[in-house]
């Protein structure tokens, strides 16, 4: 039995029931300690409610399966009723606790009428419940069915404890509260950290394809029988499931797994639903993971502060099997298609990202070739800039070139010229000349025994020549020679002037006389200037 | 008006025109000589300015160079330093036609026939004109170079 006298209930609030109903009568009418109250009364039936129902869905479920071969038509009667019963106790708790109703009597701090309400309807049905269940146990072990005897013994112990429950409520004014319903240990006193339901295989084994198969949730309940309650209706589902006690140790699961879908219970020792939400939503690779929040607070501002936090769904315990089972598949659909979208936005980055790498380095080698094209357009322009300034102004090694070209194209020409001149002094070559001053020459002229030749152009013959001289130009040299001179006989005696121009005219021609065959040839001194100055006479 | 003035004589199109004159001048003028180098090289030496030993070699390069510097004045390719070229050989010209017009030199101008024109003031008159033209290609040719239509690059930068 529990002790209701001397252990107060330890509501899920944190604060104690006589706390509670202390400040309820000293503040009448405070609505939120009273709302707080009546919230976690229902929490705490709820969840025992949840697993009186839920267990009997699973065993109807099993039993409907396996229908050729019941043994015991009996069994499936009884735990209909079990079910039934418990829906109706839920329907009545529901009824009265309902918080709109409470509200109305605003002053019952003390909850008598609610309570007399709940301990008249309920207890009947409840002793109804509790005795076929006890009955359906016994069958249980009868048969020696070890399944069903489990169950039985979670579903009888729930019942026992709504009962207790129930009972205790009715003792006013001396009930001072309910001792906390303790969630039921497990047979065995194994007070796992976490249990794994239907894994198959660890989770370091777990290979990609299975996890594409099987969708992996976590479900995180303090309390054992909705745990293994959730666990067994999703792996009839042939989900992978992994369970956590409390948030705690669903933060540590979430941090080593990557789950798909998380059932979140809300009131948990240490770290509550909420936490644990915020913590997934506040964490870059949990924002994803869908959470259905399971809790046995119907309120909707519980479901609102949920879904606000980022829970996906809300459902209450004691939660629809049915209703479960497609929020779970909506969910993890959702999840798939999600993740789906993610893997092809993913493949389409990925493409983007190798298209824009090959653009990178498309871009670079372009960049680089144009580096390299300036560069050499740089280079181009310099040349050509430097080019233009030649063209600009005046250099030397163009002039050089230029008087080289004219040279080189002069002499090339002369060479292929018969009427070539020689570019080396023909006298530098030929025997020295001998020369006759002008007195000598006086003598000669006066006596007639030398042909005086004017070599000089025939401009300067014309202005003035010395008496009887023949005009010689060397540009007429063969013409005049064949003329006047061809029968001179080689020992007559010639003297060439015009060395006052250049010595060109007389040693030129002195050379050519001579290349005749004349041997007496003598060039005048001085030329005609000295002529003149003696005053000597001259003919124009 | 003076600005005027001014801006037709330091028209680039004149100093075009100037430079094909010019030029055209040069390549006529060698033709000549370049056929007849012994009488040439006899007017070089009448002028009394060429050594003895280098007046046949003048006589045979001369002709040519002014060959090419009228061609390069006319295509316009080194156009500055052929013009700069042209002008010595004006200068050097005209300084003979008037150390020779001083000495009453009876010798012809050997400019284009090497018989028949003596040189006379009108002569330097002239060759000053072809000098003062040529300093005005020099100073103000600018256009028609057909060295700068070699390639778009030059184009780019005229």
């Amino acid at each position: 039995m529990i002790a209701i006298e001397s252990t107060p209930i330890k509501l899920n609030g944190g604060t104690s029931h006589q706390e509670r109903q202390d400040s309820s009568r000293k503040s009448c009418g405070d609505r939120e300690a009273r709302h707080t109250l009546i919230a976690n009364l229902r929490h705490e039936l709820r969840n025992l409610l949840n697993a009186i129902i839920g267990l009997s869905d699973i065993l109807l479920e099993d039993m409907n399966e396996a229908k050729g071969d019941d043994p015991a038509p009996d069994i499936f009667a009884d735990l209909f009723y079990v079910n039934q019963t418990g829906k109706q106790i839920l329907a009545v708790i529901s009824d009265i606790l309902d918080p709109g109703k409470i509200e109305q009597d605003q002053c019952k701090a003390d909850f008598h009428g609610t309570w007399d309400a709940l301990h008249d309807r309920l207890r009947p049905t409840l002793r109804n419940l509790l005795s076929r269940a006890e009955i359906l146990l016994a069958i249980a072990r009868e048969a020696q069915l070890q399944s069903l005897i489990d169950d039985m013994n979670i579903i009888c112990s729930s019942a026992k404890k709504l009962n207790t429950v129930i009972e205790h409520l009715a003792f006013p004014p001396g009930f001072s509260g309910m001792q906390s319903v303790e969630p039921d240990t497990n047979p065995n006193g194994a007070d796992t950290v976490h249990e794994i339901v239907g894994v198959i295989g660890s989770m370091n084994s777990f290979s990609p394809q299975r996890k594409e198969q099987r969708s992996f949730i976590l479900v995180v309940d303090d309390d054992k029988t909705n745990r293994d309650l959730l666990c067994r209706w999703l792996n009839r589902e042939e989900h992978t499931i992994i369970a956590a006690e409390n948030g705690r140790e669903a933060i540590d699961l979430l941090a080593r797994h990557d789950f798909d879908l998380v059932l979140l219970d809300i009131i948990m020792p240490e770290i509550d639903g909420y936490q644990v939400l915020r913590h997934m939503r506040s964490t870059g690779r949990l924002q994803d993971v869908p959470v259905i929040i399971i809790s046995a607070f119907d309120e909707a501002d519980s479901a609102v502060r949920c879904i606000e936090a980022g829970a996906e769904e809300y459902l209450t315990k004691p939660f629809d099997k049915n209703m479960l089972k497609a929020r779970v598949k909506a969910c993890l659909q959702n999840r798939i298609e999600r993740n789906k979208r993610v893997r092809e936005l993913n493949a389409h980055l990925d493409s983007k990202a190798h298209q824009l790498q090959m653009t990178e380095e498309e871009l670079g080698a372009s960049r680089h070739e144009v580096e390299v094209l300036e560069e050499k357009t740089a280079r181009i322009q310099s040349a050509v800039r430097q080019e233009i300034e030649k063209t600009r102004r005046i250099s030397i090694l163009d002039i050089l070139v230029i008087v080289g070209c004219g040279l080189i194209l002069g002499l090339v020409f002369n060479a292929a010229n018969p009427g070539a001149v020689k570019l080396i002094p023909t006298s530098w070559s030929a025997e020295a000349p001998v020369f006759s001053d002008i007195d000598s020459a006086k003598a000669k002229l006066d006596t007639k025994s030398a042909l005086f030749v004017d070599a000089r152009p025939s401009e300067y013959f014309k202005r003035g020549h010395i008496p009887g001289a023949v005009s010689l130009p060397n540009t007429l040299f063969d013409f005049i020679y064949a003329m006047k001179l061809a029968e001179l006989g080689p020992e007559t005696e010639i003297i060439v002037y015009g060395r006052d121009i250049s010595r060109l005219h007389d040693e030129e021609a002195a050379s050519r006389l001579r290349a005749r065959g004349h041997r007496n040839i003598s060039i005048m001194v001085d030329g005609l200037p000295a002529w003149q100055k003696r005053g000597y006479p001259l003919e124009k | 008006m003076r600005r005027t003035l001014k801006k037709i004589l330091a028209n680039r199109y004149l100093a075009l025109i100037f430079r094909l004159y010019l030029g055209g001048l040069f390549i006529y003028a060698s033709m000549y000589k370049i056929n007849y180098t012994a009488e040439f090289a006899e007017t070089i030496a009448s002028y009394q300015i060429i050594p003895y030993w280098g007046v046949n070699l003048v006589a045979v390069g001369l002709p040519w160079i002014e060959l090419v510097c009228g061609a390069l004045l006319l295509l316009g390719i080194r156009s500055r330093s052929a013009a700069a070229l042209v002008c010595f050989f004006l200068l050097l010209f005209t300084a003979g036609i008037a150390v020779n017009l001083i000495r009453d030199a009876p010798i012809s101008c050997g400019c284009f026939h090497t018989l028949g024109e003596k040189i006379s003031w009108r002569t330097l008159v002239r060759d000053i004109l072809w000098v003062m033209m040529i300093l005005h290609v020099l100073f103000f040719d600018r256009v028609f170079h057909l060295e700068q239509k070699f390639s778009p690059a030059f184009r780019v930068y005229l």
